[in-house]
């Protein structure tokens, strides 16, 4: 018997863990890898948005000036705090505290939809629509093309707390409360390149 | 033994025939309609992939013959230029994206697990929804021919043609949504491949043991998940313009039709390497087997076959060459597409210096590798000529770029492709292919394919338009053309030669055996076809070619294939750590599930309404999909999903 063989199997003596479990679990991999082809989504929206605000266009970009921030303010503080109370609850999952994770993702799951209606709101308010020019459809694209995430971010969460209420999390097992964490984290920070392109570089010249 | 268990120290016993029919019972698929429907076997999948390819490279195929009578002589009006224009759009949408990456999964998908020492793929429901998805997208694309309305601009669908307002039916619609149907395949797919890649492998199967295969399926498909969502939120922004009267590509109100040019080319490029390297890999592989040595220069071809993807990402404007951008732009986008023959010049060397050093057996896989090399060669130079800035402007849409993209694409793609059937059919179906009609399928393929495109390139260098419907005689295209078409329906018939062996020999080729070609790697340890649980333990090994460690001497240590962890208590494999290789963790596998075929149905349904415009329908699809995905995703306990209590 030789080095490697010995090393890798024979005997095989330490307990090998069993199951979905955290992040070793083919789950978070699977959704690690689909939030990095989607992060790629944004990044090509917000070469288009620059691409158009750098080619020459007549008056000034955005046409309409720059746009008001309230509702993306209120935004960004939902998308924050969600990551925050996310991360609680799956710490509290971790750690075996089931009225924890239930309140955690009860609070994430209303800042979900809190974010979702700002959103809509900061919409409604808008003198233009998505075909006035190529700014307005790109403002609606992207915000709409994020909304879309947020979407599918708040009902994974609903979906985990309602598994969080029928109990099927404990510490070993509760891989879909951290990837429904992690996927909101994604929807944060994407957010946050939502912000500064849409909201923010405007106000920079 | 409860469910609850979270951890197990795994058996390690020696190969029974007990233990095979255990495995057997527990991992065979129920058969018929049901089994199909439900299958969850990557190497059922597998097949599918390949069967459902090649029926759409016939597809294709039947679309460019028809597309060669048309040429064949000057004036002619075989069909309308509407119809031509169909002809051709589908031809090259058929071909370049429901064929010929669809074929490499295929291969990847039957071969992954067995080249990695693994039991199955990482994500086996994911494996069939996204051959369910390629399946129902690729129909979706040819119901445009039943209602009349194919897509008509090209497979680059260049807008202000592609726009509503030079383009009023819906063939254009197929088109947008097609694509982005697929790319939920590719996608779903692409994440599938790498994080199998990364952890669902053998003990040992280091990074620098993979077959290189490996690295050209591993590098596509993580460029895959980069690129394709470029060609996905264009075609929506297009649709959008389409449906909406959005501003993105349209010319008047602002919008910016080349801004169409630059998504679509920085997805089609690195598109274009995804669908050559894992051939490439195939090539890799196999060829040192009929050259009863390893490949040389292993470290500098997976090097080679990475770097070549990542330069892919950043060549994307030399299709863009004539679209008048400033010349510092154009330069350095010459600069990196003259590059990219580095590290292809690098395989290149080392396919050749492996049959030079090695004993080449001429058998018919051996001609479909070296012939590849000729071509790839040949499309090489073709490629890197028009990589200089001066002469694209000067051959931009002509001919030659027609014969350039066929010399990479039959020659990279098709022609490994074959090879690769004729390698690995004895695998798969335990039978080996004719060698004597295999010879004739490969002299009858190349002389066909060198007579169809090669005088393609003179064509182009006289300054045939592609894409034209017809042309004048006085133009002295006339002989060049009428070549071309006798080449591409003797290429045809050499194709047809493929499918008559592939058909004959399923039941009537000789006997293979597990290793009838004596190759090194995992795969033909395994009897032929494989069983349904590919290893009965889980395999470790200790070097790059655990078949051939005798007679090499190389690695550490001696591979173990008849001896490991037998992980029979549910379907079972294991994960190992991403780098090393070393052991982490039992997986446990789900289950044949209607699952992925119906959220297939669901998706159709959501892309049926939106490509007839009717709204309700299109969301109850989309909440259709979204139920269906919460049921698929339910935590279940005998998947160590969800805790159960202790007394249970």
């Amino acid at each position: 018997m030789n080095r490697s063989v010995a090393r890798t199997a024979f005997p095989y003596q330490p307990a090998l863990p069993l199951g979905s479990i955290g992040r070793r679990s083919s789950g978070f991999w699977g959704v690690v890898f689909l939030i990095l082809s989607e992060a790629s989504i944004f990044a090509y929206l917000f070469f288009s948005y620059f691409y158009f605000s750098v080619q020459p266009h007549p008056g000034p970009w955005p046409p309409s000036g720059p746009p008001d921030v309230t509702w993306a303010v209120l935004q960004t503080a939902a998308a924050l705090i969600g990551c925050v109370t996310m991360w609680w609850a799956d710490r509290a999952a971790a750690r075996h505290a089931r009225a924890g994770l239930v309140v955690g993702l009860a609070i994430s799951f209303g800042l979900s939809l809190a974010f979702i209606a700002f959103q809509i709101l900061d919409w409604h308010g808008k003198p233009f629509g998505l075909a006035t020019n190529p700014y307005s459809s790109l403002y609606f694209t992207i915000g709409g093309v994020h909304l879309g995430h947020a979407i599918v971010g708040a009902v994974m969460i609903g979906a985990v707390l309602l598994w969080s209420c029928l109990g099927y999390f404990g510490p070993a097992r509760h891989v879909p409360v951290t990837v429904a964490a992690v996927y909101w984290y994604f929807v944060a920070v994407v957010w946050l390149g939502v912000l500064f392109t849409l909201y923010v570089s405007p106000y920079l010249g | 033994m409860t469910i609850a268990e979270h951890e197990r120290v795994p058996e390690i016993r020696v190969v029974t025939p007990a233990l095979e029919e255990k495995l057997e019972r527990m991992w065979e698929s129920p058969p018929g309609l049901r089994g199909w429907l439900s299958t969850v076997d990557h190497k059922e999948i597998g097949i599918m992939y390949l069967v459902t390819a090649f029926a759409f490279l016939v597809a294709g195929g039947l679309e460019a013959l028809v597309i060669r009578l048309q040429l064949a002589g000057p004036n002619q009006h075989l069909v309308t230029p509407e119809q031509y224009n169909e002809l051709f759009s589908m031809h090259g949408t058929t071909m370049i994206f429901w064929y010929s990456f669809p074929i490499l999964s295929g291969f990847s998908n039957y071969f992954w697990p067995l080249l990695l020492g693994s039991r199955d793929m990482a994500f086996p429901r994911v494996n069939a929804f996204s051959y369910w998805v390629f399946l129902a997208s690729g129909l979706f694309l040819y119901c445009s021919f039943l209602v009349g309305a194919a897509p008509n601009d090209g497979w680059f669908n260049y807008p202000p043609y592609a726009s509503r307002e030079y383009n009023p039916g819906p063939n254009i619609d197929f088109y947008l949504l097609g694509l982005i149907f697929f790319g939920i395949s590719l996608t779903a797919g692409g994440i599938n491949f790498v994080v199998t890649t990364l952890r669902t492998r053998c003990p040992g199967m280091s990074v620098n043991r993979f077959p290189i295969v490996v690295w050209g399926t591993l590098s596509a498909n993580a460029a895959g998940l980069l690129a394709v969502p470029t060609v996905s939120i264009a075609c929506l922004m297009l649709w959008m313009d389409r449906q909406f009267g959005t501003h993105f590509f349209s010319a008047d109100n602002g919008g910016q039709p080349l801004l169409w040019q630059h998504l679509f080319w920085m997805f089609a490029h690195p598109w274009v390497y995804m669908i050559v390297l894992p051939a490439m890999g195939i090539v890799s592989d196999a060829l040192p087997v009929f050259c009863r040595r390893p490949l040389v220069g292993y470290t500098a071809v997976a090097l080679s076959t990475v770097v070549t993807m990542m330069i892919g990402f950043g060549v994307w404007v030399h299709h863009m060459f004539a679209t008048g951008l400033p010349s510092l732009g154009m330069s350095f986008f010459a600069a990196t597409s003259i590059l990219i023959s580095l590290p292809s010049g690098v395989q290149v060397f080392a396919w050749l210096a492996t049959i030079w050093t090695g004993r080449p057996i001429f058998t018919a896989a051996f001609y479909f590798f070296a012939g590849f090399v000729v071509l790839f060669v040949i499309g090489g130079v073709s490629g890197f000529v028009t990589g200089s800035v001066p002469v694209d402007w000067q051959l931009t849409d002509t001919y030659w770029v027609v014969a350039h993209i066929h010399y990479v694409l039959i020659g990279i793609n098709l022609f490994p492709v074959i090879g690769g059937v004729y390698f690995w059919f004895p695998k798969i179906t335990g039978r080996l292919l004719n060698e004597r009609l295999g010879k004739w399928n490969f002299w009858v393929m190349f002389v066909g394919f060198n007579l169809a495109f090669f005088p393609m390139h003179i064509t182009g260098l006289m300054g045939m338009p592609r894409r034209v419907y017809t042309y004048p005689a006085e133009m002295g295209w006339s002989t060049l053309n009428m070549i071309t078409t006798v080449g591409a329906f003797i290429l045809a018939v050499g194709i047809l030669l493929f499918f008559i062996n592939v058909f004959v020999s399923r039941r009537r080729g000789a006997i293979a055996g597990p290793n009838p070609w004596d190759a090194p790697s995992l795969e033909w340890s395994v009897p032929s076809p494989p069983p349904p649980y590919n290893f009965a333990v889980i395999p470790s090994i200790a070097s790059r070619h655990p078949l051939w460690e005798e007679r090499l001497q190389e690695g550490d240590g001696q591979s173990m294939l008849d001896r490991g962890m037998v992980l029979d208590h549910h379907h079972e494999t294991l994960a190992v750590g991403a780098i090393d290789g070393e052991p982490d963790l039992i997986l446990k596998m789900p289950s044949e599930s209607y699952m992925p075929v119906l959220t297939t149905i669901c998706i159709s349904v959501l892309f049926a309404g939106l490509v007839a415009a009717i709204w309700w329908l299109a969301i109850v699809g989309a909440v259709a999909t979204a139920l269906a995905v919460i049921i698929w995703l339910w935590p279940l306990p005998e998947a160590g999903q969800r805790e159960v209590p202790a007394d249970e």
